[in-house]
C-alpha cells in the first residue's frame, strides 16, 4: 500500500503540504493542507470505487479463456483456412479481370509471370540501394562491437553484393523502376517483334498493378529512398558546418581527457616549504602520433632555486611519463595542440 | 547562443600561440625507483655494498614516498657509475629513477661512488663520493645516501641519518624495568644500545639540538631528578636538584639552556622554569595558581608552547621566552597537553584525551586548522622527525588486572595520517625523543 500511495502524484502533493506545514509550524499552511486533503481526498474516494468496478469484470474473461482452448481452438484454424484460399482467388480474379483482349492475354500471362518475377530483382536490387547505408550503419557498429567471424562475413558479403549489383545496372541511369523492366524487356528479340504493342500495354499495366501491395510497397520505398537521401545529404552539410565550427577549438571535455590524463601521471612527493606558490609551466611540442616531441621548462632562470626545480622536474617527469604516451587528444585538431603549455598548480595539496 | 559564445572564447584563446592547460591535481603515492646492485671488488666491499643497498632501499620504502622495483624486473643489471644507462629500459618497467652505486677499498678506507638519474627526463641529478675510514660506518653511509637522494628528489631535508632515543620496558606492570636506549631511526637491532642499566627509573629522554647530549628523568632514591647524559663519553650529570617533583626537561634550540616544570613548596603546584646550563642559574617563567606543564621551545628560541589547567582543564598556551604574553592556542573540546613544536616551526603536535580515547593531532602555532592524526585507546609522547614531516609516539595497550598486558610499542606515521608503522625495539618501548640530523 506504501508504494502504491507513493506513486500517487495526489497523495505526494498531499505530503509535501503536509510537511512543510509541519516545518513551517503556520497555520495558514495547515489550514490550506487541511483544504487540499479535502479537496483531493474525496475525489480519490471515487477513483477507488471505480477501480474495483472496473476489477470486477477482469475477473471474468480468465473464465472465458479456459473454455476458449478447450472448444474454440480448432475454430480459428478453419477460419484461417477459409480466408487464405478465398484471398488467393481474389488475386487471381483480379488479375484476370484486368485482362481486356484474349490475344493479349496468353503472352501477357507469360510475361506477367516473368513480370512479377521480373520486379523480384528490382526489388532486391532497390532494397540492396536502400540497404546499402543500412548495412554500412551495421558494419561500423559491428566493427565498434569489435565481433567475431560472424560479422567479417556479413562485411564480406555485403559489398559483393553490392558491387556485382551495380556493375550490371550501372551502366544504365537508375531513375525509375519502369524504365529498368522496359531495358530489359527488349533482350529477348524474338518476343518482342511479334509484340510491339506490349510495351504500351506493359506500360499500362504497371499503372494497374500499382493498386497490388507490392507496388504500393516499391513506391512507398521510393519515397523513403529519396527522402532519406535528402535527409542524408543535409545531415551531411550539418555534419561540415558543425565541424567545421568546433574543430576551430578544443572543447571542454576534450581538454579535461588531456588534464585527466596528466593527473594520473603526476606523482606528487614533492615536500618544498613554498610548494604553494610555485608554478612551474612546462611547454611540449607534439608530434602529429600524439607523442610528445620535445618539452622544456618555461622559466629556466628560475631552475636555480632548489625548490623551483624539484617542482619542475616532478612535472617534466608528468609529461614525459610513459603513461601519458600517447597524450589523449583529437587527431583532426593537431593544429590546435601541436604545442601545449602545461602549468602545474600544486596549491591543491594545501586545501 | 551560449554555445557560440563559449567556442569563439575558445577560439579567441587557442587560435594563437600554445594550447594552455592547468594541470591542478596529482597523485600522491609512492614514486618506483630502481636501486640496482651496489657492485664491489671482492667479498668484503661486496657485503658492505649489500649492506648499503639494504638500507637504502628499506630507507626510502619506509617514508611512505618510495617503492624500490623488483629487481627480477631490471633488463639492464650492469654497473652503472661508469656509463650512461639505457634509459628506455628503464623506462619499461616503469623506474622513475635509478639509483646506482659500487664501493671500493683505497688507501684512505672505504670509498663509495653513487649516480642519481631521472628516468623520465632522461638525464643524470645527482652523483657522490664518499670515503669512511672503517666498515663500522657502514650504516651511515647507507643512510647518508637516503638522505641525499631523498633530499634531491622531494626538496625536504632527509631524516635518515638520525637516532631516536627511548625508554626500553620489560617486566610486569608493577615491578616495570625501565631503560635507557639508543638506535638509529630505522631501529636497526646492529645499531641499539643500553644507556642504563635498569636499577633507577628513567622517564622522558629528550635529544639536546648538538646531538650530543640527552636530558632525561631519573628516579634516585625515589627523587625524581634532571639528568644529562654525554653520548660521547658516556658520563652523567645532575642539572640540579629541585625541590619536589621535576618534570618534562627540555633543551632551547641554541643547547645553551633547559626548560623544565617543577613544584616548588611556597607555589604548590608545577610552574615552568629555565635554567642555563653553563651558569645553572633559574628563571621562573610561569605563576599561576594551575598546573604549568611540557614546555617546549619553538625552532627560533623565541616562544614557549605549554600545558596549564588554570582555565579549568588542561589546554595549551604559548608564550614568549621570558613568560610574557601568554596566550590560549586550543579550541576544541577535550583535554590536551604534551605539546611539541615541529623543527619547521609551522605546527605544533599534541597529545588530546576525549573519553574513551586518546588522539595525536597538529594545528598550527595559533591554534588554527587542528588535524587528529591517530586515535586510540593510549597514546603519548609525540616527537617530532628532524625535517618536521613525520611524527613519532608510542601506543599502550590495556592492562590486565593481573599485570600483564599494558605493552607498549614505538610508531611512526606521517603528518598527513598514511604509512604508520612500527618502528621495531627488542623489548618494549616507550618515550621516544627524535635527535636532530647527525
Amino acid at each position: 500500500m506504501s508504494t502504491i500511495s507513493l506513486y500517487n502524484p495526489f497523495r505526494r502533493l498531499v505530503l509535501f503540504f503536509e510537511d512543510f506545514s509541519y516545518r513551517k509550524g503556520d497555520l495558514f499552511f495547515q489550514f490550506l493542507s487541511f483544504l487540499i486533503h479535502l479537496l483531493i481526498l474525496i475525489p480519490m474516494i471515487n477513483f477507488t470505487f471505480q477501480k474495483e468496478v472496473s476489477d470486477i469484470p477482469m475477473i471474468l474473461p480468465v473464465e472465458m479463456f479456459i473454455v476458449e482452448e478447450e472448444t474454440a481452438a480448432p475454430e480459428f484454424q478453419e477460419e484461417i483456412n477459409e480466408i487464405i484460399p478465398t484471398l488467393q482467388e481474389e488475386v487471381i480474379e483480379e488479375v484476370v479481370e484486368v485482362e481486356e483482349a484474349p490475344e493479349i492475354t496468353e503472352p501477357v500471362v507469360e510475361e506477367t509471370l516473368p513480370e512479377v518475377s521480373e520486379p523480384e530483382p528490382p526489388v532486391k536490387e532497390i532494397v540492396s540501394e536502400i540497404a546499402e547505408p543500412e548495412i554500412n550503419d551495421v558494419e561500423e557498429i559491428l566493427v565498434d562491437n569489435s565481433s567475431d567471424q560472424a560479422n567479417e562475413f556479413v562485411i564480406d558479403e555485403a559489398p559483393e553484393e553490392k558491387i556485382q549489383e551495380p556493375e550490371e545496372i550501372a551502366p544504365a541511369p537508375i531513375e525509375n523502376d519502369f524504365e529498368i523492366q522496359l531495358k530489359k524487356k527488349p533482350e529477348p528479340k524474338e518476343i518482342e517483334q511479334p509484340f510491339d504493342n506490349l510495351q504500351i500495354v506493359v506500360k499500362k499495366k504497371p499503372n494497374k498493378k500499382s493498386f497490388n501491395v507490392s507496388t504500393v510497397l516499391k513506391d512507398l520505398e521510393n519515397v523513403d529512398q529519396e527522402f532519406k537521401k535528402v535527409q542524408e545529404e543535409t545531415e551531411v552539410k550539418q555534419e561540415e558546418v558543425f565541424t567545421e565550427k568546433v574543430a576551430a577549438t578544443m572543447t571542454i571535455s576534450e581538454i579535461d581527457l588531456l588534464r585527466q590524463q596528466l593527473h594520473s601521471c603526476l606523482n606528487l612527493n614533492v615536500g618544498v616549504a613554498n610548494l604553494k606558490e610555485i608554478k612551474p609551466v612546462i611547454f611540449i611540442e607534439v608530434n602529429p602520433d600524439r607523442t610528445v616531441k620535445s618539452a622544456k621548462v618555461v622559466n629556466q632562470e628560475r631552475l636555480s632555486d632548489p625548490s623551483f626545480r624539484t617542482a619542475a622536474e616532478a612535472a617534466m617527469r608528468a609529461v614525459n611519463n610513459p603513461d601519458c604516451s600517447p597524450l589523449l587528444l583529437p587527431e583532426d585538431k593537431y593544429d590546435l595542440w601541436k604545442e601545449i603549455n602545461f602549468t602545474f598548480d600544486f596549491s591543491w595539496m594545501f586545501d | 547562443m551560449i554555445k557560440y559564445l563559449i567556442t569563439f572564447i575558445f577560439f579567441a584563446f587557442n587560435s594563437y600561440g600554445a594550447l594552455e592547460v592547468t594541470i591542478a591535481q596529482g597523485k600522491v603515492e609512492p614514486t618506483p625507483i630502481a636501486i640496482t646492485q651496489v657492485f664491489g671488488e671482492d667479498a668484503d666491499t661486496s657485503r658492505y655494498g649489500n649492506t648499503i643497498r639494504q638500507i637504502i632501499s628499506n630507507n626510502l620504502t619506509n617514508s611512505g614516498l618510495f617503492y624500490t622495483v623488483n629487481e627480477d624486473l631490471y633488463i639492464q643489471s650492469d654497473n652503472l657509475v661508469e656509463k650512461v644507462p639505457r634509459f628506455e629500459d628503464w623506462k619499461l618497467i616503469k623506474a622513475q629513477f635509478l639509483l646506482s652505486a659500487d664501493v671500493t677499498k683505497t688507501d684512505k678506507g672505504i670509498r663509495l661512488r653513487m649516480r642519481l638519474y631521472d628516468v623520465f627526463n632522461a638525464k643524470e641529478i645527482e652523483k657522490l663520493q664518499l670515503t669512511i675510514p672503517d666498515e663500522g660506518l657502514i650504516r651511515r653511509v647507507g643512510h647518508t645516501v637516503s638522505d641525499i637522494v631523498y633530499e634531491r628528489i622531494t626538496g625536504e631535508t632527509g631524516y635518515f641519518d638520525t637516532r631516536i632515543v627511548y625508554v626500553s620496558e620489560v617486566g610486569p606492570l608493577d615491578q616495570r624495568i625501565k631503560r635507557l636506549a639508543i638506535m638509529d631511526q630505522d631501529g636497526h637491532l646492529d645499531s641499539h644500545q643500553f644507556l642504563t642499566d635498569g636499577k633507577n627509573l628513567v622517564l622522558t629522554p629528550r635529544f639536546a639540538p648538538n646531538n650530543q647530549t640527552i636530558t632525561y628523568m631519573e628516579y634516585k632514591n625515589n627523587l625524581p631528578r634532571v639528568y644529562i647524559y654525554d653520548l660521547k663519553t658516556g658520563e652523567r650529570e645532575i642539572v640540579g636538584d629541585f625541590p619536589g617533583m621535576t618534570f618534562a626537561p627540555r633543551f632551547s634550540p641554541d643547547s645553551k639552556s633547559v626548560v623544565m616544570s617543577f613544584s616548588d613548596s611556597k607555589t604548590a603546584n608545577s610552574e615552568i622554569y629555565s635554567m642555563d646550563i653553563n651558569t645553572r642559574s633559574i628563571t621562573r617563567l610561569t605563576n599561576d595558581s594551575g598546573i604549568d606543564t611540557s614546555p617546549s621551545y619553538s625552532p627560533d628560541g623565541e616562544k614557549i608552547v605549554f600545558n596549564s589547567d588554570r582555565s579549568g582543564s588542561p589546554q595549551l598556551y604559548i608564550m614568549d621566552k621570558d613568560g610574557s604574553n601568554i596566550k590560549r592556542i586550543s579550541k576544541g573540546k577535550g583535554v590536551y597537553g604534551n605539546p611539541v613544536w615541529s623543527p619547521r616551526g609551522d605546527l605544533i603536535a599534541f597529545v588530546k584525551n576525549r573519553k574513551p580515547n586518546f588522539y595525536i593531532g597538529v594545528m598550527d602555532t595559533n591554534g588554527d586548522n587542528e588535524r587528529i592524526i591517530v586515535q586510540d585507546f593510549a597514546l603519548e609522547s609525540p616527537a617530532w622527525s628532524p625535517n618536521g614531516r613525520y611524527l613519532i609516539f608510542y601506543r599502550q595497550q590495556k592492562s590486565n588486572l593481573d599485570g600483564t598486558g599494558g605493552e607498549t610499542s614505538i610508531h611512526f606515521i606521517d603528518i598527513t595520517g598514511y604509512n604508520e608503522r612500527v618502528i621495531p625495539t627488542p623489548r618494549d618501548g616507550s618515550d621516544p625523543a627524535w635527535s636532530p640530523l647527525l
